[in-house]
C-alpha cells in the first residue's frame, strides 16, 4: 500500500474554505457592530433602561418671618420583592424574620407574611418615619437579604403646622408616590417650583423582570422642592383669623374677610376669610369654608367705593373738599332714580368733605354727574375695577363692572355710591392702597422670595407697579378726607388712640335679594394715614343684628389695626412727622354748613359758573354765589338749561339765566357739543 | 481490529531508537504555537465568562468551575499528546462503537436538556456522546481513507466515510440535534477532502446537500417551517422563537468598536441574553470586547487553523492528515455554526463555542482535540514519537 501525502492544494483548499467561512463571519460582524450600532444599541437601552423619575420632597411655605406655614415631612415606604425572601435566600430562619419585621414595624405578622410571600413587589411599610424603615432594613441586612430584594421610596407628607391662612395656602393631594400636586391656593399657583425639578434618572431592568437597585438612596433624601417665602406675617395672620371669627360669630353673620396689604409694595401681609377650613384635613373640610372670599367673590362694595369716586372728581379737577352740594336733606331724585341717604346725620349743602365723612349717597352721586362716561369708565378701570389684579394667587376673579356699552341712565347714579359694580375684597384694597400711596397701583403678591435650595440662590420679589392712577397731590386729598371721616365721621370707632388713621365705611343692602334685608358691612382703612404703611379692608357679610358697617366692621378693623401696630412696630402718629398732609390740614379748618353757602365767587371751582342744571329752585338758589347780582329765573321746575354754561368764566357783573322745565334734564349732557347745541336751539 | 494492516505499525517496528531520544525529539518537535494559543484562548474564554456572569449571583460560579475543568482539560490534552496517534487507531473502531451504542442509549434513555436528550447521567459526571462521537468518528474514518488511497478515488471513497459519518449523524438527528448532525457532514467533507477522493465528487455533494435541503422544504410539517421562517426573519416572534437571536443580535450589535469592557456587558449581566455563558457566549463576548475583540478571537483561530493546516501538510503519513483535517473541520465547524447562529445567520442549534463556552465536557474535548492535532504535529519526523 502507498502512502501519500495528500496534494497541497487540497489543504489549501480546506484551508482556504475555512478561511472564507470566518470572512464571511467578520463580514457580518462589521454590519452588526459597526454599519448598524446604533440600531442595536438604541435596542439595547430600550429594553435595558428604565427611566425612574424621582420626585423631590416638595418645598416648604414659610411666613415673612421664617414660620413654617406649610412643611414637608418625609415619609418613607420600604418596598420588597418577595423573590429575595424566599427561605432559601436568606440567611437564618423565614419565620424569625417575619416576628421581627412585624415587631419593629408595628405590623401584624400576617400583614408581613402576604408582602413576602406576595407575587409581585409591595409595600411592605406604607409611610413611615426613617427610623422605623432603617430598622426594618437593617433586620433584613441581618438576614442576609439581598439588596435588590428592598428598597426605599419617598412619599412626601404635607403639613400646615399653623393652620393658618388655609385659603391662601391651599393643600395638595396626597398621590401614593409622593408625587403631590397643589389643588388650591399657593400650593396650586406655585406647584412647578414647590415640586421642583424631577430627577430623572435611569435604573436597569433585567431580562428576567426584575429591577435592579432603582436609585440612590442619597439623591433621593437629598432631592427638594423650592421654598415659597410669603409676605404674610403669621402673627397679624393669626390674629386677624382670631378676629374674624369672633366679629362674624358676634354677629351672626354669614360669612366675612380681611386683608391687610402694605399700602407702598401690594404685599399681602394677611388675608383670612370665613368660613375657614383645616387645609390639614381637607377632605372632610366643608366647601364654603375652601374659597379664598377675598379673591373670588364680587361684593356691593358700597360706599367703600365713595373713595373711588371721590378720587376721581379730584383728580379730574371736579372737586375739592371744600366744593359744596346740596345733598337735600338725605333724599333727591337725581335722573329720575331715588337717591337716599342712611339715615341718622341729616346733611343739606354740604362740602365735598362732608359729604364723604357722612357718607352722603345724594352728594356723591350728585357730584359725580359732572364727569364724563368714557373718561369715568377709564378711571375705573385703571382701578382694576372690573379686571383681576394679578395676585399670585390662583381662582381671581374680575368682579363685575359692566363695559361702557352697558350703562344704563341708571349707571351715573349707581357707580358713585358703589353700586351697579362688583369689586373682589382684593381689589378693592388694591384700588385704595392706590388712591393714598401717591397713585401706584400695585400688583397684589403673597410670595416674596422663592429660594432654591439646590443653586442656593433666592429670588425675591419686586413690588411692580402696574399702573399710575391719581396725581400725588389728589392722593394727599383723599389721604386728608379719609381721615376726617375716622376722626369726625361714620368711622370713629375704628379709631386707636395715638395713631391717625384714614378710612371709609361702606354698608351695603343686597340687592340680589330680595326677600330679606340683607347686608354687607365693609371697612376700608389706612395706617398711619399721613405716610401710609398698611391698607387694612375688611368686610362682614349678612350680619344679624347691626348692619352699620360703623357698628359691624369698624371695631373689627380697630382690632385687626392694633394687631398691624403690634407687630409691625408701628409707632403712634404723635412722634411721626407729617409732611404736607398736615399743611393741607391746617389750612381747611372746620367750617360749618353756613360758611360753606357764603363761598366768594373765587372759591367756585372749575373758573365760573357753577352747573343748575336739574336743580331745583330752591337748590340753585342757594348754590348761587352770593357775589353774583344779577340773576334771571325762568320757568318753573328744574333747571333745564344755564347762561352761562357750567364752568364757563363768572364776573360779578355777569348776568345768569336759569330756565326751568318740568321735565328733569341730566346735567353732564350740557358738557358735550351735541347737547348743548340741541339746548341753544 | 485493522492492527495487522496498520502501515503506521511496520513503520515504527522499521525504526527503533531509545525511549528517551524519542521524547526529547517528541518535545522539540511539539507546536508551541498551537499550545500558546490553545492555553491563552482557554484563558480568555474564561475571562470571558467571569465577565458574562459578572452580578448574576447564580451563575457566578461557573467561572471557578471552568477553571477547574480547565485544569482537567489540560491533563486530557496531555495525555492525548503523549499517546502516538498511530496507536489511537487500535482503540478508533472500538470507541466508534461504544459511542454508537451510548447514543442509541441517550436516544432511549438520556437525559434531556432544552428538550434534545444528549446526556448521560453518571451522577456528578455528565458525559455527551455526541462530543466523543465526533473524534472517533475522525479516527475510523480516517484510518479507512488512509488504508484505502484507492478506495479512495472510486465509489467506496464517498459510500464507506459516508456510512462512517452517516450513522452517528442519523443518531444524533433522533436526539434531535441537527447542529451536530451537520457537523458529521463538514467533518466527512473534509477528511474526504484531504484523503484523495476527487475534487468534484465533493463539490457535487455539496451542491446536492444545498439543493436537497431546499427542495425538502415544501415537505416539511408547519412547525418545522415555522422555525424557518423564525430563523429568516426573527422579529416575526419576538417574544417566542425569535426571542433569542433578537437578543443575541442587540447584544453583538450594541459592542460597537470597543465594547462595553469587562462585565459590562448588559444583554447578559441583565439576562436578557439567554443561555449567555454557554451557547450564546460569543454574544456575551462582542458586548463585552466590541468589534476589536471579536477580530482578535477570529484571528486567534485562523491562527489555530492554520497551525492545524500546517500539520495536515506536515504530518508524516495520510493517517495523520486526515485525522487533523477532520478534527478541523470539526473545530471550525463549531466555531462557524456558534457565531452564525449568535449573528442570526445561522439557525440556532445549540453547538458550542470552543474556548469559550462554558461546559467541563466541551472544554475537555476541545482540549483532546488538539492533543491530538499536537500528537500529530509532533511526530511529523521518523524518529519521533515513543
Amino acid at each position: 500500500m502507498k502512502l501519500r501525502k495528500p496534494h497541497r492544494l487540497r489543504v489549501v483548499i480546506l484551508g482556504g474554505m475555512f478561511c472564507g467561512l470566518t470572512m464571511l463571519i467578520a463580514g457580518r460582524l462589521y454590519s452588526l457592530q459597526q454599519v448598524d450600532n446604533e440600531h442595536y444599541v438604541d435596542r439595547a437601552n430600550r429594553q435595558h433602561v428604565k427611566r425612574v423619575v424621582i420626585q423631590p420632597e416638595r418645598g416648604d411655605i414659610l411666613d415673612r418671618n421664617g414660620n413654617y406655614l406649610a412643611q414637608s415631612t418625609g415619609r418613607l415606604t420600604l418596598y420588597v420583592n418577595p423573590k429575595y425572601f424566599a427561605a432559601d435566600k436568606i440567611t437564618g430562619d423565614y419565620d424569625t424574620l417575619v416576628q421581627a419585621l412585624a415587631r419593629d414595624g408595628a405590623m401584624e405578622p400576617s400583614v408581613v407574611r402576604r408582602a413576602l410571600e406576595g407575587k409581585g413587589t409591595t409595600a411592605l411599610a406604607k409611610r413611615v418615619r426613617s427610623e422605623t424603615a432603617k430598622g426594618l432594613m437593617d433586620i433584613m441586612d441581618s438576614f442576609e437579604v439581598d439588596a435588590r430584594g428592598f428598597w426605599l421610596h419617598r412619599e412626601s407628607m404635607r403639613l400646615y403646622p399653623r393652620h393658618l391662612a388655609p385659603q391662601v395656602i391651599g393643600y395638595c393631594s396626597r398621590d401614593g408616590d409622593g408625587d403631590n400636586d397643589g389643588i388650591s391656593g399657593l400650593e396650586l399657583s406655585y406647584n412647578e417650583k414647590l415640586k421642583g425639578e424631577k430627577i430623572v434618572g435611569s435604573s436597569m431592568r433585567t431580562g428576567i423582570s426584575e429591577t435592579l437597585q432603582p436609585w440612590e438612596q442619597g439623591d433621593l433624601l437629598a432631592a427638594r422642592g423650592k421654598t415659597l417665602v410669603l409676605t404674610i406675617d403669621a402673627k397679624i395672620q393669626e390674629s386677624v383669623e382670631e378676629s374674624l371669627k369672633t366679629h362674624v360669630e358676634k354677629n351672626e353673620a354669614a360669612s366675612g374677610g380681611v386683608i391687610v396689604m402694605e399700602t407702598n409694595t401690594g404685599a399681602i401681609l394677611a388675608m383670612a376669610s370665613y368660613p375657614t377650613f383645616d387645609n390639614n384635613k381637607f377632605g372632610s373640610a366643608p366647601p364654603e369654608g375652601m374659597r379664598n372670599r377675598n379673591l373670588t367673590d364680587p361684593l356691593e362694595t358700597g360706599s367703600v367705593a365713595k373713595l373711588f369716586t371721590a378720587a376721581m372728581l379730584v383728580e379730574e379737577g371736579f372737586a375739592t373738599p371744600e366744593t359744596v352740594v346740596d345733598c337735600e336733606g338725605g333724599f333727591a331724585i337725581i335722573d329720575g332714580r331715588r337717591v337716599k341717604d342712611a339715615p341718622g346725620h341729616v346733611l343739606h349743602v354740604a362740602t365735598f368733605r362732608e359729604v364723604l365723612r357722612w357718607s352722603s349717597n345724594v352728594g356723591i352721586v350728585k357730584l359725580a354727574q359732572v364727569m364724563e362716561n368714557k373718561r369715568w369708565y377709564q378711571f375705573f378701570s385703571d382701578l382694576s375695577i372690573g379686571k383681576p389684579t394679578g395676585i399670585d394667587l390662583p381662582g381671581e376673579g374680575s368682579g363685575i363692572y359692566y363695559p361702557l356699552e352697558r350703562w344704563t341712565k341708571f349707571s351715573r347714579t349707581s357707580l358713585p355710591q358703589g353700586y351697579e359694580m362688583g369689586l373682589t375684597p382684593l381689589q378693592i384694597t388694591a384700588g385704595i392702597s392706590s388712591v393714598v400711596n401717591g397713585g401706584n397701583f400695585y400688583q397684589p403678591y403673597v410670595v416674596a422670595e422663592i429660594r432654591d435650595p439646590k443653586t442656593n440662590t433666592t429670588t425675591v420679589t419686586q413690588p411692580k407697579v402696574l399702573r399710575k392712577v391719581v396725581r400725588p397731590t389728589t392722593s394727599a386729598v383723599l389721604r386728608d378726607m379719609m381721615e376726617d371721616i375716622v376722626d369726625n365721621g361714620t368711622g370713629q370707632k375704628a379709631q386707636i388712640p395715638g395713631y391717625r388713621i384714614g378710612g371709609k365705611t361702606g354698608t351695603t343692602r343686597k340687592s340680589q335679594i330680595f326677600d330679606r334685608r340683607e347686608y354687607i358691612a365693609s371697612f376700608v382703612g389706612v395706617l398711619p394715614i399721613q405716610a401710609p404703611r398698611v391698607t387694612i379692608y375688611l368686610y362682614v357679610d349678612a350680619p344679624k343684628k347691626d348692619y352699620y358697617a360703623s357698628q359691624v366692621a369698624a371695631p373689627l378693623f380697630n382690632e385687626v389695626a392694633k394687631a398691624v401696630t403690634v407687630n409691625l412696630g408701628i409707632a403712634p402718629t404723635e412722634e411721626v412727622p407729617e409732611p404736607e398732609v398736615a399743611a393741607t390740614k391746617k389750612s381747611s379748618p372746620k367750617k360749618n354748613e353756613l360758611d360753606m353757602v357764603q363761598q366768594p365767587v373765587g372759591e367756585i371751582r372749575f373758573g365760573g359758573m357753577p352747573q343748575f342744571v336739574g336743580m331745583t329752585m330752591l337748590q340753585a338758589r342757594q348754590q348761587l354765589p352770593a357775589t353774583v347780582s344779577k340773576v334771571k329765573f325762568l320757568g318753573t321746575g328744574f333747571v333745564n338749561d344755564q347762561f352761562p354754561q357750567a364752568g364757563d368764566p363768572l364776573t360779578e357783573q355777569t348776568e345768569i339765566v336759569l330756565h326751568f322745565s318740568a321735565e328733569k334734564k341730566v346735567a353732564q349732557d350740557m358738557q358735550t357739543e351735541t347737547s348743548r347745541k340741541l339746548v341753544t336751539r | 481490529m485493522s492492527t495487522a494492516y496498520s502501515p503506521v505499525v511496520r513503520e515504527r517496528e522499521t525504526f527503533r531508537v531509545s525511549s528517551t531520544t524519542r521524547y526529547a525529539a517528541l518535545f522539540r518537535h511539539v507546536d508551541f504555537t498551537l499550545l500558546f494559543l490553545i492555553i491563552m484562548l482557554a484563558l480568555a474564554g474564561i475571562t470571558t465568562l467571569k465577565g458574562a456572569v459578572a452580578g448574576i449571583t447564580a451563575l457566578e460560579p461557573v467561572a471557578s468551575k471552568q477553571i477547574a475543568f480547565f485544569w482537567i482539560a489540560l491533563a486530557a490534552l496531555a495525555f492525548t499528546f503523549f499517546l502516538d496517534y498511530r496507536w489511537l487507531n487500535r482503540a478508533a473502531l472500538l470507541v466508534y462503537l461504544l459511542n454508537i451504542c451510548a447514543l442509541i442509549f441517550v436516544i432511549a434513555k438520556g437525559s434531556s436538556v432544552n428538550g434534545a436528550r444528549s446526556w448521560i447521567d453518571f451522577g456528578p459526571i455528565n458525559w455527551q456522546p455526541s462530543e466523543t462521537m465526533k473524534i472517533a468518528t475522525t479516527l475510523v474514518g480516517a484510518q479507512w481513507l488512509a488504508l484505502h488511497p484507492e478506495g479512495a478515488r472510486d465509489w467506496r471513497g464517498i459510500i464507506i466515510p459516508g456510512v462512517i459519518c452517516g450513522i452517528p449523524a442519523l443518531l444524533v438527528l433522533l436526539q434531535p440535534d441537527l447542529g451536530t448532525a451537520s457537523l458529521f457532514f463538514v467533518l466527512c467533507l473534509a477528511m474526504m477532502l484531504i484523503g484523495g477522493v476527487p475534487r468534484q465528487r465533493i463539490a457535487i455533494i455539496l451542491i446536492a446537500a444545498l439543493v436537497g435541503l431546499a427542495s425538502a422544504y415544501p415537505f416539511l410539517k408547519p412547525y418545522q417551517k415555522n422555525r424557518i421562517i423564525v430563523f429568516m426573519n426573527p422579529e416575526a416572534d419576538p417574544a417566542g422563537a425569535g426571542y433569542n437571536v433578537i437578543q443575541s443580535k442587540i447584544a453583538v450589535g450594541s459592542g460597537g468598536l470597543l465594547g462595553q469592557g469587562w462585565g459590562g456587558g448588559t444583554q447578559s449581566t441583565h439576562r436578557f441574553l439567554p443561555e449567555h455563558h454557554t451557547d450564546f457566549i460569543f454574544a456575551s463576548f462582542t458586548e463585552q470586547f466590541g468589534f476589536v475583540g471579536a477580530m482578535a478571537l477570529l484571528a486567534a483561530y485562523l491562527l489555530l487553523v492554520w497551525r492545524m493546516m500546517r500539520a495536515i501538510e506536515q504530518a508524516r503519513d495520510r493517517f495523520g492528515s486526515i485525522i487533523v483535517a477532520g478534527l478541523a473541520a470539526v473545530f471550525v465547524g463549531h466555531v462557524v455554526e456558534n457565531i452564525g447562529m449568535t449573528m442570526g445567520v445561522l439557525p440556532v442549534t445549540g453547538i458550542p463555542l470552543p474556548f469559550l463556552s462554558y461546559g467541563g465536557s466541551f472544554l475537555i474535548t476541545t482540549f483532546v482535540l488538539f492533543g491530538i492535532v499536537m500528537n500529530v504535529a509532533s511526530r511529523r519526523y521518523t524518529l519521533a514519537g515513543p
